[in-house]
């Protein structure tokens, strides 16, 4: 008798932990129904059978997971929190964080808005022609640098690069990396000033015995040659011609972009006859515009070109490199003010049901902040897409002409800020979670007899969005009905069930 | 609920179970030799389904004992068995002896 008494406390024990799991609205009756078949059992078994009934009762923790986790529930519980505006900003975010993550952290998007590595980023400028019409025309004849180069003063001092990067395969000592690589002039690093982390570039009266020479960004030294520090002693080979290392820039500098990991220098006589980039370091006190005189009267004293074709633009790096982020802002400006006559004509009665301030906020800050993470994913995209180098190859006015991103962003910023208002329109006016249980009402064709729409419930039960199909001028707008406490009973089990959970 | 419904096997032959008169969920148990794990899971299941219902088992009958739950086929459970033994001709040889009345 001791015995069955203590299997029977024992069981009994044993429910009372399952029964934890279960949820608390059906809790009690499904522990009364396994004490009932518990002491039913004892009443009939022998003591011989203790162990099957605690393994009996061990099964209890599996019935009372099912509550917790079976199949319909969670399938219930994971479209009802789909409908939520907590998962749609998650969403958002993970989305976000997830893009980040796979972009190596917004490498691209860090370089333009982080200051530039390197000292006084102000005085570093690009060299451009102006008043050309394609992309293709704004580079400079190199005959045009070496007549710089010869007026270098105090004032302005020059250094040219091809600025298009190459594909190129380096090979040192049979180990081989691809990597894209910059022609550069060996004084472009002085014009930077710069100086190597290891190794060293340019020294005064050198530039010329600097062909074929090879310098590592800080990255491809790191992730290629594994932080090698005797690389600089090492044969190497670019694209099959016979090459050296002898320097490696410090961390996180790049030009003309981010993908380029090895500047090639080359002498002057490599780049005759080439169109280039050019960049410039400006003297202290020497305006940008004083700058252009100042080069563009050395172009007309010593090359006999026009006025006109001798026009200029200095611009500093830096706001070149951000320059596409002012058209960024443009183009959602223009966006943003689509949308108003949208938002304010009541059309899509983009109202909360409550005129409480702090329910008009919350409906306007969650609009707010989806459309915020909608279009900071579409930035970063294009941002980090773009097949565009950094320093553009480009004045402003070919920029906006020719830029695939900047269009890319315009559409986009159209696109899903539409979504966005589409996205609150079927949202509910109490609530904020997604209007479901789409119900078509009326016939099509009988728009004088009644209305062709469809009308959407809160899965709360907090009202009726009723959207017109046919967008005809003359038909009111969608319209919300907000629900009384008569219509509870219709949506109250899933609420029960919900709260419980 | 549709009587086209597809059951496994093992809620098939609960419902076969207690269509045969074992009605409590321990009762269940022993005829079928399945564990208690997968049992009432399944009854939970196919209570959901509409295949089967529970009640409480009158307190006056239940003497010295709290009352039990017992379960039944509902006429939706009985169309959806006869399809599952169409589908599981074995559970036809697997039909347990109904239960003598009374017990």
């Amino acid at each position: 008798m001791t015995g069955r008494f203590d299997t029977l406390e024992q069981c009994r024990m044993i429910l009372r932990v399952a029964s934890w799991i279960v949820p608390r609205w059906t809790r009690a009756e499904w522990l009364r129904e396994w004490e009932a078949e518990l002491v039913s059992a004892c009443q009939v078994s022998s003591q011989s059978h203790g162990n099957r009934l605690r393994r009996r009762c061990y099964g209890a923790f599996i019935d009372a997971a099912w509550y917790r986790c079976n199949r319909e529930d969670l399938r219930h519980t994971s479209q009802r929190w789909s409908q939520t505006p907590a998962f749609l900003l998650l969403a958002l975010v993970t989305a976000l964080l997830m893009f980040a993550l796979a972009s190596g952290e917004l490498l691209r998007m860090r370089s333009i808005l982080l200051r530039p590595p390197y000292p006084d980023p102000q005085r570093i400028t690009t060299v451009s022609r102006t008043g050309v019409i394609s992309s293709s025309e704004w580079v400079i004849p190199y005959s045009w640098v070496k007549v710089w180069r010869k007026h270098e003063g105090s004032q302005v001092s020059v250094a040219a690069y091809s600025w298009k990067p190459l594909a190129s395969l380096i090979s040192v000592d049979g180990h081989r990396v691809r990597a894209a690589s910059v022609k550069v002039e060996g004084s472009l690093f002085r014009v930077f000033g710069l100086n190597p982390i290891l190794g060293r570039i340019d020294q005064p009266g050198e530039v010329s015995g600097l062909a074929n020479c090879l310098v590592l960004s800080y990255e491809s030294w790191r992730r290629d040659f594994s932080s090698d520090p005797g690389i600089l002693q090492k044969k190497a080979t670019i694209d099959g011609q016979e090459a050296r290392i002898i320097g490696v820039l410090p961390e996180r500098f790049w030009f003309p972009s981010n993908e380029v990991a090895v500047w090639r220098l080359a002498d002057e006589s490599s780049f005759s006859g080439e169109n280039v980039g050019v960049i410039a370091r400006l003297g202290p006190r020497v305006s940008e515009r004083w700058a252009e005189l100042l080069l563009q009267r050395d172009v007309e004293n010593s090359v006999g070109e026009s006025p006109w074709d001798a026009a200029l633009q200095v611009w500093p790096v830096q706001d070149r490199i951000r320059q596409p982020l002012i058209f960024y802002a443009l183009a959602l400006c223009v966006a943003l003010l689509l949308m108003i006559p949208v938002i304010c004509s009541g059309r899509l009665n983009l109202r909360p049901q409550s005129a409480e301030i702090a329910r008009i906020c919350r409906w306007w800050s969650f609009f707010g902040t989806k459309s915020f993470l909608l279009l900071s994913i579409l930035l970063a995209v294009v941002i980090e897409l773009t097949p565009e180098p950094y320093v553009f190859p480009a004045g402003k006015t070919t920029f906006v002409v020719e830029s695939a991103s900047l269009w890319a962003f315009s559409i986009g910023c159209v696109f899903l800020l539409w979504w966005s208002l589409a996205d609150q329109q079927s949202r509910c006016r109490v609530c904020l979670r997604k209007l479901a249980l789409p119900a078509r009402i009326g016939r099509s064709g009988c728009l004088f007899l009644g209305w062709f729409g469809v009308e959407l419930a809160c899965p709360e039960g907090h009202g009726l969005l009723h959207i017109t199909e046919t967008d005809v001028c003359w038909l009111d707008p969608a319209q919300w009905t907000p629900l009384d406490e008569s219509w509870e009973s219709l949506f109250s089990e899933r609420s029960e069930m919900e709260a419980f959970k | 609920m549709d009587h086209s419904i597809k059951l496994s096997h093992t809620s098939a032959l609960i419902l076969q179970t207690i269509s045969h008169g074992y009605s409590y969920g321990f009762d269940i148990m022993d005829v079928t030799g399945l564990p208690s794990g997968t049992v009432y899971p399944a009854l939970r299941r196919l209570e959901r389904g509409r295949l089967i219902q529970s009640t409480w088992e009158n307190a006056a009958l239940a003497q010295e004992r709290p009352p039990r739950k017992h379960y039944r086929v509902t006429r939706a459970g009985n169309q959806a068995l006869l399809s599952a033994v169409k589908r599981y001709p074995l559970l036809e040889r697997l039909r347990p002896e109904a239960k003598p009345k009374g017990r």
